[in-house]
């Protein structure tokens, strides 16, 4: 008897072990077992073909899949096209949708336990639900966009209940969850990840910690509004002839002591793409091009999805969020479009003085308002769920106060929180924007569509069939005085507040400029002519000068040259300083190595080419002299103010050599340029040499840098890692270690279209299929896809005919 | 002639592989719990549950491997730090014959002669 029950516990013990996530981190049973464990995923990759009864069509739709994997959906409503688009983007990548939304609404411990409890927090806390609701209320307001919504999220779900359990994506089984049902808030919600992904910044913090210990002389020296040679988006000469509104300064601008912040917090948003275009007088084929390729970090399953959308009153080809609706970056039968990050201060930081440390008050210009407080409950696997009261002010949410501290923010003091104003909580409907563009057939319309978009704020670019292109510097900014909200603003005072927005027509803005192209690269938009203040934050001027460099010199352009461009590896910081820095090298018994070193680097022609010794000494060298100009002033560690760019470093190698900021304040000598750059020199030659004598090609940028493309979940194993990649931060192709250009593509507006397009990743979400990764080894050697657009998918592939339920 | 114990295994495999579609996926322990329970000697009860447990989880992996799971197999190892899919195949098959052990030693014992 004691041996029967002895054998059943055992027994018992073991199915419920190997069922669970207690002896690990993944329930072994459920996933090793053959039947539905991960095996059962074997063909979830197949297309489906034949005919389908889709209950919750109105019509029937059909669905045919070119060879690249792109679906061409054909139906005779919108309705129906959008639950079709929502159903096929399910079947390719449900799990990145979701995990996407949960992530954006701070619901990873419910995925993953206590560890994301921190991130989740920081997620409520700035408000990201609290902005998605308010755009959702806004998108109801518009009956047809939320029609729409509604029938994207309809068919999302009817692939979700068709799904068995099963079939579940490979992550649900890894992490052991199940999805649920889709809502047209989770839309809304991923919308709100990508307006943080793209305009999330603490400089604020950062730039505080200067002004309050070197002054606003400084700040103006090191970080000026207009970036040594800026190359401004809208011509020099492009007159902005309208009254524009304006903010009154305050005398003296507000320093924040609350708190002692310690470091940079190397959160913000340094994401950047390129865009340009060219009218026909400048092209072989005399129609329009077009080029886009915005640069994000890489993920698998990429964040891009490729799909062309058809019905009776839409035709429109291109890249789109998994779960966001409609086409983002594409081209219809009239226009093509693209963007770039806009890089407006759309996000500011403001100082709470509460009343007591119970925070039910506030004040504000003499008076205490009352502060409203939510509790959101966090849910946590394997743990007692997380109540977090989140206190919101005319101002935003406050993020950080005591009973949420950023460790490099402490202490805080009971009664003081930071507050975050960001655009993103406004009201704003970017689904009726893109819903706009998508049927866009020319400028005006494109503009019309832009007057709805609200954050992130993008530099949107155009071009027609009839030869126009355009571009416009979209979102909504507030009207500022200089450098208002470039430190941590005074909540208390009303000279801080938002209270006027730049309007629609004051916008930066440029339409067949006389040079026949224009182009973006996250750069400041305008020059000093223009008379609002948008950011002090924008990208330096490298790519955007080189991509002009090339396209002035273009007048029978073709499409060829455009990839030309997007993969140039040229680097305008190593052509301009490099020549100065070796003027002063002097080598130092006869060392063979800094000899050599010195050679390889004389003989470079400033490509960051994959193959390229030059180019890893010179990213090195250009690193430690940042290093040892900047590091005795502006610290390191947990000391680290923000560091100016490199672009400033360049003016001063360039054009002061002798500034006090190469002087090491820790030693009695004045050091100058010449000291740094032959230190720096020396220590690289040393560093590199000792790599050098294991084995040569690890020298090379591609292995040495290398570019990593990661799973969402941080999967080592369903990543891409260590491609052997071009191209560097500030260069035209600005592929980096986690970053890089996310999709790249030409539309050369002749008829019918030539498209050429690629982004690093694959068209299925299922790792086990070919399709999960099979663009990324062309795409890391820079090559690209025809896209086909046909009129009525004409040609050959797998069709799926989808019927309505009588 | 094959002995009828050996069509008796060969039957609980093909059974186990069946039923394990529309079923928990340790249902198959069912089926080595009673392969114990009919056993003669705590020894067959033993090595009979382990290989019915391990061929019909090898078998299906095997099969599934080799139609169209090379890419998730390789990637599954390297998840579970399995150098090749094929250690991953045989260390599956192999829980799965430690299951059938357990379960098949524990229906010996319900029989009469346990």
């Amino acid at each position: 008897m004691q041996k029967k029950i002895v054998g059943l516990g055992l027994f018992f013990l073991i199915i419920l072990l190997l069922n669970s996530t207690f002896i690990s981190s993944i329930p072994i049973g459920k996933i090793l077992n053959p039947f539905n464990g991960y095996v059962a995923l074997i063909d979830s990759d197949k297309l489906p073909s034949g005919k389908i009864i889709l209950n919750g069509l109105i019509d029937t739709v059909h669905v045919k899949w070119d060879q690249l994997r792109i679906p061409h959906i054909q139906a005779k409503n919108e309705l129906d096209l959008y639950f079709m688009q929502g159903y096929i983007m399910a079947f390719e990548r449900l799990w990145q949708m979701e995990f996407q939304t949960h992530a954006a609404a701070g619901r990873i411990s419910e995925i993953i336990g206590p560890d994301a409890l921190d991130y989740d927090r920081f997620q409520r806390r700035i408000g990201m639900v609290y902005g998605a609701k308010k755009t959702l209320d806004t998108v109801k307001k518009n009956e047809s966009v939320y029609k729409l919504l509604e029938s994207f999220t309809n068919g999302i779900n009817f692939y979700i209940k068709s799904l068995e359990d099963s079939k579940y994506p490979l992550e649900y089984k890894l992490l052991d969850y199940q999805p649920e049902l889709w809502t047209p808030l989770k839309t809304s919600l991923l919308l709100k990840s990508m307006a943080w992904m793209l305009t999330n910044r603490m400089t604020d913090l950062e730039y505080t910690k200067i002004l309050n210990d070197y002054g606003i002389e400084t700040i103006e020296e090191l970080f000026p509004i207009f970036r040594y040679n800026n190359q401004p988006i809208i011509p020099y000469n492009q007159k902005f002839d309208f009254k524009s509104l304006e903010e009154k300064k305050p005398e003296k601008i507000y320093q924040s002591k609350n708190y002692k912040i310690n470091t940079n917090l190397n959160m913000n948003s340094s994401l950047g793409s390129n865009n340009w275009a060219i009218n026909g007088n400048r092209t072989l084929s005399k129609s329009a091009i077009l080029a886009n390729d915005p640069h994000l970090n890489l993920s698998l399953p990429s964040i891009w999805y490729l799909m062309h959308l058809q019905c009776p009153t839409i035709n429109v080809m291109g890249v789109t969020i998994p779960g966001a609706p409609g086409i983002i970056i594409g081209f219809n039968d009239n226009i093509a479009w693209g963007v770039t990050n806009g890089y407006d201060d759309s996000m500011d930081w403001f100082d709470i003085e509460f009343y007591n440390s119970d925070k039910e008050d506030y004040k504000y210009d003499n008076q205490w308002l009352t502060t409203n407080h939510i509790i959101e409950k966090i849910n946590i696997k394997g743990a007692q769920a997380f109540n977090d009261t989140i206190i919101y002010t005319h101002h935003g949410p406050v993020v950080w106060d005591n009973k949420y501290q950023n460790d490099n923010l402490k202490p805080m003091k009971k009664n003081v929180g930071l507050a975050l104003r960001w655009t993103a909580h406004d009201e704003s409907n970017e689904l009726l924007t893109f819903y706009l563009l998508n049927k866009a057939s020319n400028y005006d319309q494109f503009k019309t569509a832009l007057t709805h978009y609200v954050c992130p704020g993008q530099n949107f670019i155009y071009s027609d069939i009839n030869n126009n292109i355009g571009l416009f510097h979209s979102g909504k900014s507030p009207v500022k005085w200089n450098r208002q909200g470039m430190f941590i603003s005074d909540g208390t005072s009303s000279n801080y507040n938002w209270n006027n927005y730049i309007p629609f027509d004051h916008r930066p803005s440029i339409f067949n400029p006389i040079k026949g192209y224009l182009s973006s690269a996250n750069q400041n938009p305008t020059n000093q002519n223009y008379p609002y203040y948008l950011s002090e934050y924008f990208a330096p001027s490298y790519r955007a000068s080189q991509i002009n460099i090339r396209l002035d010199t273009l007048y029978q352009a073709t499409i060829d040259d455009m990839i030309d461009i997007q993969l140039d590896n040229t680097s305008l910081i190593a052509k301009n300083i490099l020549p100065e820095l070796l003027e002063l090298i002097i080598i130092m018994d006869n060392d063979t190595n800094a000899i050599m070193w010195l050679e390889i680097l004389k003989q470079w022609d400033y490509q960051y080419n994959s193959n390229s010794l030059a180019s890893t000494f010179f990213e090195t060298w250009k690193t430690e002299i940042e290093k040892n100009t900047w590091l005795d002033d502006f610290g390191n560690g947990i000391d680290k103010y923000i560091w100016p760019g490199i672009d400033k470093l360049e003016e001063l190698i360039l054009y002061d050599p002798n500034s006090k900021w190469f002087d090491n304040k820790n030693t009695e000598n004045i050091e100058t340029l010449s000291d740094i750059c032959n230190q720096s020199y020396n220590n690289v030659v040393k560093k590199i040499s000792q790599k050098n004598s294991n084995e040569n090609s690890q020298l090379e940028w591609g292995n040495y840098r290398g570019t990593n493309i990661i799973h969402l979940a941080k999967i080592k194993q369903l990543s891409n890692l260590g491609l052997n990649t071009s191209g560097a931060k500030n260069i035209v192709n600005a592929t980096r270690k986690n970053e890089g250009p996310s999709w790249r593509y030409i539309i050369e507006m002749t008829n019918p279209y030539k498209i050429k397009g690629i982004y690093p990743g694959g068209q299925s979400g299922y790792p086990g299929s070919i399709y999960y990764d099979n663009f990324v080894s062309d795409w890391t050697d820079g090559k690209y896809y025809d896209l086909i657009f046909p009129d009525n998918n004409e040609f050959i592939g797998t069709e799926l005919q989808c019927i309505p339920q009588k | 002639m094959y002995p009828p114990k050996i069509i008796t295994n060969i039957l609980t495999i093909v059974l186990i592989m069946i039923t394990g579609y529309f079923s928990p996926w340790w249902t198959f322990s069912i089926f080595t719990f009673i392969i114990g329970f009919i056993s003669k000697t705590k020894k067959e009860a033993i090595i009979n549950s382990f290989i019915i447990g391990f061929t019909a989880w090898f078998i299906l992996l095997l099969y599934s491997y080799y139609n169209g799971g090379t890419i998730l197999f390789a990637k599954m190892s390297l998840l579970l730090n399995m150098k090749m899919p094929i250690i991953l195949i045989i260390l599956s098959s192999t829980l799965s014959g430690i299951i059938g052990i357990i379960s098949g030693w524990t229906g010996w014992q319900f029989n009469k002669r346990g």
